[in-house]
């Protein structure tokens, strides 16, 4: 009878059952569906819902008072972990479209921290490799409404012996004059030139080091200290100009006194520069969206200075000037840029230095993101020319870059140098980074 | 003495500009978006924003953040303010993803119905009347066409051939649609597809219109 009765209860369960799993089986796509939408609605009303309590905190009090607090607030995570608020609990951790933990936002004065961060290990030939690759450039962004905008640029590495070093990348007050003018003041990315002020974010350049000679010390001018008037303006159809003028403390050229010539121009950025301004410039133009070409120029008076102490006058308004041209094309996955830069100090008798001497840097480079993969290799190829024979390179850099997310990448690179036989730019280097932009 | 001359110049130049620029920033320095145009603000951060790096998804940043970020952009690219507003009114709407972003410039594109190309349709694809294929052109021309194009091909990059044998429309409807409405990136791909095309505003039924209007259109 037991038996039975389990034969009954079997063929019952499974009758029922088996209908209802072809029937799932059937509609679980559908299902899944379902699922997706209703998740999407959730997440929509979650953020009505965060975004109306927002407005209900800000109404309930004094608003200057409780922005201040706010602010306070989301810069220090320990704060905010700790605070007995509940409506700020909530702002913080439930209203990821109100603020983020990177970014201040009150009635007048929005703030916001992006940036980079790199770590990696380089070996040259011949050589023991290390750990040497580390990086960590924050950019804090401060607007106050739409009329003026700061941005400060911070740049943390270690040296040789592990010292951390820290340096003010650029500083600059901007007041947005009208939509095609930006009025700026304090120190710059230099405006001459493509790479160093829009390529060389650890997280947009593709490769681990820069092209040779776009270095600091090198053929490039690297930043300015002054005022700079900057902007774009539409030409035609799809056509359009951007531009850059500038009139900076300008530059310092470093003299080894041992064999009369000037060894380097320093383009860091000065506050005290002796009295010389360098006046200068980059126009670019894009006649169709993906191309720009650009050109740059420069012109003025430096200070030379005894390299052995750095601060030794040996001739004040020395006549300089310098050069550049970029173009770059972007179609799909494809990215094409060239680059020609140099720096040039005039001929003039008397001087402790009297030769002209010119400092000239370009390079080539290709990217090509493999379709429906994250792989993206890229090619290099640059070439750096100086009067002093031992900083003279040129490069062949070989890289592939494996992109985990648009601003996680990692990239693995082998550099194929020619310099002066001996000299560390003679080495071959291979280099490997992670990379980080936020 | 040249130097100095220089120096006076560009001093002159830049009071000029200065003055003349300060008399027409009340009318033109804002760039909350309001009066910024998404579909152009695509266009424009597809053609701007790849010049220099990868396209950084609109989600990352909050609405507020993109504002602080679009003003250094318009330092550091070089762009006009109509522009920065123009992209920030696009990241904005994917970055909210409510209708409380700014608004599409009004496109009273109607679409004029066409023969339906049944019988290149995906099996999947029910039998729908040309009705709701007109309303499903009216949407993608609308919402779509801007990264798709109008042939299905894409216009900027990483946007997928829906025409190609590849085509992601080759897919179960249930799965492209959860992908219509969630938004998707493909492996690889250098940008991602935002929730409705952006536009929250799509309800359920637009998205199955649009569907059919793709199948017919583009899944040879």
């Amino acid at each position: 009878m037991d038996v039975l009765k389990r034969i009954f209860l079997t063929v019952v369960i499974g009758s029922v059952t088996l209908p209802c799993s072809v029937y799932a089986a059937a509609n679980d796509a559908d299902l899944l569906h379902e699922i997706a939408l209703l998740k999407n609605q959730l997440h929509e009303l979650q953020m009505r819902v965060a975004s109306d309590e927002q407005s209900s905190a800000l109404a309930d009090t004094d608003t200057s008072a409780r922005t201040a607090v706010h602010h306070k607030k989301k810069f220090t995570k320990k704060s905010v972990s700790n605070d007995s608020s509940a409506k700020y609990k909530s702002l913080a951790i439930t209203s990821p479209a109100v603020a983020t933990p990177i970014s201040w936002h009150g009635p007048d004065i929005d703030a916001l921290i992006v940036g980079s961060a790199s770590a990696g290990f380089s070996k040259p030939s011949a050589q023991y490799g290390s750990f040497n690759l580390l990086d960590f450039n924050p950019i804090f962004l401060l607007g106050y409404k739409d009329s003026v905008f700061a941005r400060v640029a911070l740049d943390f590495s270690l040296d040789d012996q592990g010292n951390t070093q820290t340096s003010l990348n650029y500083a600059n007050l901007n007041l947005f004059l009208n939509d095609y003018a930006v009025l700026g003041a304090g120190k710059f990315d230099s405006a001459l030139g493509y790479f160093g002020q829009n390529l060389s974010a650890a997280w947009i350049n593709k490769l681990a080091d820069t092209p040779v000679g776009f270095g600091g010390d090198q053929a490039a001018p690297q930043a300015e200290v002054g005022i700079r008037l900057s902007g774009g303006f539409p030409l035609y159809d799809d056509a359009k100009a951007n531009y850059a003028v500038f009139v900076s403390n300008g530059s310092q050229g470093l003299v080894d006194t041992t064999n009369s010539v000037i060894d380097h121009i320093d383009t860091d950025g000065f506050t005290n520069n002796y009295g010389n301004y360098t006046i200068g410039g980059r126009l670019g133009f894009l006649p169709i969206p993906n191309v720009e070409i650009g050109v740059s120029l420069s012109g003025g008076k430096l200070v030379l200075l005894d390299m052995a102490d750095g601060t030794t006058v040996l001739q004040n308004g020395r006549h300089y000037n310098s050069l550049g041209a970029d173009i770059s094309y972007k179609k799909d996955n494809l990215d094409l840029r060239a680059e020609i830069t140099q720096q040039q100090v005039s001929y003039q008798t008397g001087s402790i230095v009297t030769q002209a001497e010119r400092w000239k840097a370009w390079y080539l480079q290709a990217a090509y993101r493999i379709q429906s993969t994250n792989f993206e290799p890229v090619v290099r190829y640059g070439k750096f020319t100086s009067p002093i024979s031992n900083q003279q390179q040129g490069q062949l850099a070989l890289g592939l870059d494996y992109w985990f997310a648009p601003s996680i990448d990692v990239q693995v690179q082998y550099d194929i140098n020619h310099g002066q036989v001996g000299s560390g730019a003679n080495a071959n280097l291979f280099l490997m980074q992670l990379v980080f932009g936020f | 003495m040249q130097n100095k001359s220089r120096v006076k110049l560009l001093s002159i130049f830049t009071a000029i500009v200065f003055f003349s620029g300060m008399l027409q920033s009340v009318a033109l320095a804002d760039s909350s978006g309001v009066s910024g145009n998404e579909e152009k603000g695509l266009k424009l951060w597809t053609d701007n924003c790849s010049r220099c790096h990868n396209f950084r998804s609109p989600k990352e940043y909050t609405a507020k953040d993109w504002h602080v970020i679009m003003q250094h952009m318009r330092v550091q690219a070089g762009l006009t303010g109509q522009e920065a507003r123009d992209v920030y009114a696009y990241l904005v709407k994917v970055a909210q993803g409510s209708d409380d972003a700014p608004q599409v410039a009004a496109d009273p594109v109607t679409a004029t119905p066409q023969a339906e190309k049944k019988s290149v349709a995906s099996q999947e694809v029910p039998q729908q009347s040309s009705q709701a294929a007109s309303k499903g052109k009216a949407v993608y021309l609308k919402t779509c066409v801007a990264c798709h194009g109008s042939n299905g091909k894409g216009a900027v990059p990483a946007a997928p051939d829906l025409t190609s044998k590849n085509s992601p429309l080759y897919q179960s409807d249930a799965v492209v649609l959860a992908h219509m409405e969630n938004g998707f990136q493909s492996p690889g791909s250098q940008m991602a597809m935002p929730a409705k095309g952006g536009d929250a505003s799509l309800t359920k039924q637009d998205l199955q219109d649009v569907l059919l209007y793709m199948k017919s259109k583009f899944a040879h």
